[in-house]
């Protein structure tokens, strides 16, 4: 069966005053049905952009220049405004960052919920919604009485789980979760992530799930893809790569995490900082703060390639 | 229980032979309600104030040299009890003893001298640095400030005022500590001109540009990027072993906390829950809600997914907290006692309190 949602040779840059903000450069992956891909790296990186990218919603100034998305056998980059608000929602949806400020305070929560519904299904009928609405939240585990409730008479959590019931609205066959739970409790970022898991398995919905936290992609995705100034440094099954990090900034990302078991250690950290994606280092990007650069890594390319494991690609001169 | 018996033992082991230690801070029954603001009318026909118990009967000393974390989830009072600490704000009632005076009860003018001795590191170093001042100026302001004590011949202690050559010559020995080299380079540029990490190099600078006994740093690491997160909480660590210094650490991040902290309070709703050595506290927490709290921290490693049970429901509000102990509304192991009286903060093995009816 083909993937999804296969994107190819993606390039996505910004302008700017100064110049062209290279910040997706040539990234290539494949989402299959019912599975979760986990794109992770520091802030900056370009996954936001990734995501932005898919739906064809960036910021004035953004422009895809390259590379091809194919969602469901069809190229979306060719493809016109009309033609993508088709795609966006009942296709691909999307649940933002910021669950506290994503919905309107000035409408009901299930009013927002409708609208959804109303403007991607036309010619809905009233009573229909209503059912719809109530199905949604109590979908998402939110008493559907609650329909009636203002935002800010919802908890974070609550917030979070009814932006989710949005994003599930027109049935779609892939949600993107951009760092979903981040600005929440870890409980509640938790309790999030258990119902995210839930939906994937019971509506068998492909998902990818933006986050700069390892650990949440290694709770929840069976693929993960490593950003680090806007290109995958590497790729594959999540299992292998948290077993067997090759790049070395994926193996200094794992260790800069505090885990909660084991002994207790002094923390690591990989020295430096992200680059300025106006002037990106040449040839790999991550050279400057590499502890095994090479001369080879500062005049060529390295490639994302499979090394030694199957569906385990590291872009690394290392290997 | 065999296991908490080697545990005990363990830790008789690590730290046993010890003198007592120095106490810099001892708190008392700390608590600081804000009342609510309401209408006239509201005010006028009903009973009774409200008020958010941000923090409400906080007990605790800090030790010499000591790092102590205050863990809890947001709304836990973890930031105002760090603000009651330095007397940023007063406190509704108890006590804060600071070099045994205490100081919630000092007029600002008897309070001056005692603060180049308690700093704060914020958490934003976006917007905890003036952008339209210099590096050297940010650090240099304590100095002016505060200038400097000395002993004279007669044994009294004198203040005075710091030259320009001396303040200078104080920033860049700071700026080398905190690994801003060379210090010359960072003294005349502005804030915006530095990354994230080096910001909040900056704000540890000021922080310790004075010596101070005892920082309470608010959440100094959450605002920074994953992989440079490890060398500000080393630096701080560093800064305390290199200056005896104490450090309240205020975080929301208990494998953090559990990482870089000796001892570990864990917080909720303006009560503590259990206290006692880091690792103690997370392998093997007693109170059911800091259990809790562990059980949600994601683990980086794939083959643990899925296993665990996430405890239900959200914080309730500090304006009206749960009767008896205030877990009790989401705690697995609830019971009536837990509903109708509130647990006191007990000691159940060496060095580890915990305020819970199943442990008295």
């Amino acid at each position: 069966m083909p993937p999804v949602l296969d994107v190819q040779n993606l390039v996505t840059h910004y302008r700017t005053l100064r110049g062209w903000v290279r910040a997706v450069e040539n990234i290539s992956f494949s989402v299959d049905q019912g599975e979760a891909l986990g794109l992770a790296g520091e802030s900056g990186c370009g996954k936001s952009t990734v995501a932005l990218s898919l739906l064809k919603i960036l910021p004035s100034g953004g422009a895809i220049r390259h590379g091809k998305i194919v969602f469901q056998g069809r190229d979306l980059i060719p493809l016109s405004e009309s033609e993508m608000r088709k795609v966006r929602w009942k296709g691909i949806s999307i649940v933002f960052q910021g669950a506290m400020n994503a919905l309107n305070p000035v409408y009901k929560v299930g009013e927002q919920i409708a609208e959804a519904i109303k403007i991607h299904e036309e010619g809905v009928a009233g009573s229909d919604v209503k059912e719809r609405v109530a199905k949604l939240l109590e979908t998402v585990g939110i008493e559907p009485s609650r329909a009636d409730n203002y935002p800010h008479e919802f908890s974070g959590g609550m917030r979070q789980r009814a932006l989710i019931a949005m994003a599930l609205a027109a049935n779609p066959t892939m949600l993107i979760g951009d760092e979903p739970g981040t600005a929440l409790d870890v409980i509640v970022q938790a309790q999030t992530l258990k119902l995210l898991r839930d939906l994937k398995d019971r509506l068998g919905l492909s998902m990818i799930l933006i986050s700069h936290d390892l650990s949440i992609i290694a709770e929840t995705c069976e693929k993960m893809a490593i950003m680090y100034a806007g290109k995958i440094v590497e790729y594959g099954d999540a299992r292998s790569i948290f077993k067997n990090p090759l790049h070395p900034y994926t193996q200094g990302l794992i260790k800069a995490f505090p885990s909660i078991k084991g002994e207790r250690v002094r923390m690591t950290s990989i020295p430096g900082q992200p680059p300025d994606l106006l002037h990106p280092p040449p040839a790999c990007r991550f050279n400057p703060r590499c502890p095994f650069v090479m001369d080879v890594c500062k005049r060529e390319e390295p490639m994302l390639i499979e090394h030694g494991e199957k569906n385990h690609l590291a872009a690394c001169h290392l290997y | 229980m065999v296991e908490l018996v080697e545990t005990t033992e363990s830790i008789k082991k690590d730290f046993s032979p010890m003198e007592a230690p120095e106490e810099v801070l001892r708190v008392e029954n700390l608590r600081k309600w804000y009342p609510l603001k309401r209408g006239f009318l509201e005010t006028v026909f009903s009973r009774g104030e409200l008020n958010v118990k941000a923090v409400d009967g906080v007990s605790f000393t800090l030790n010499k040299g000591e790092i102590f974390a205050l863990a809890g989830e947001s709304g836990s009072g973890k930031t105002t009890l760090g603000k009651v600490l330095l007397r940023l704000v007063s406190p509704s009632s108890g006590s804060v003893f600071f070099q045994g005076k205490d100081i919630t009860k000092l007029s600002d003018r008897e309070l001056k001298p005692l603060r180049r001795k308690m700093q704060i590191v914020f958490q934003d170093p976006f917007e905890s640095l003036n952008p339209r001042m210099i590096i050297k100026e940010i650090v240099a302001e304590p100095l002016r400030v505060q200038g400097e004590l000395e002993v004279d011949e007669k044994g009294q202690t004198k203040h005075r005022g710091l030259g320009e050559a001396e303040v200078e010559e104080r920033v860049k020995k700071i700026l080398s500590e905190v690994e801003l080299v060379p210090p010359d380079e960072f003294l005349y540029r502005f804030p915006h001109e530095l990354s994230g990490g080096q910001r909040q190099r900056v704000a540890v600078a000021r922080a310790f540009v004075l010596n101070p006994t005892f920082v309470v740093a608010d959440e100094p690491v959450s605002m920074l990027d994953v992989s440079i997160r490890a060398e500000i909480v080393n630096l701080m660590v560093d800064m305390v072993r290199k200056s005896s210094a104490s450090i309240v650490f205020i975080s929301h991040d208990i494998a953090l906390a559990k990482h870089i902290a000796d001892r570990i309070a864990v917080l909720y709703l303006g009560k503590m829950m259990e206290m006692g050595q880091s690792q103690t506290v997370v392998d093997m927490p007693l109170h059911p809600y800091t259990q809790a709290l562990i059980a949600a921290v994601p683990v980086p490693d794939p083959d643990s997914k899925r296993t665990k049970d996430v405890i239900s429901g959200e914080i309730p509000s500090p304006v009206d907290p749960p009767s008896g102990c205030r877990f009790h509304t989401r705690c697995p192991y609830a019971h009536e006692r837990c509903v109708n009286e509130e647990p006191a903060l007990v000691q159940v093995e060496e060095k580890h309190f915990v305020a819970c009816h199943l442990y008295d």
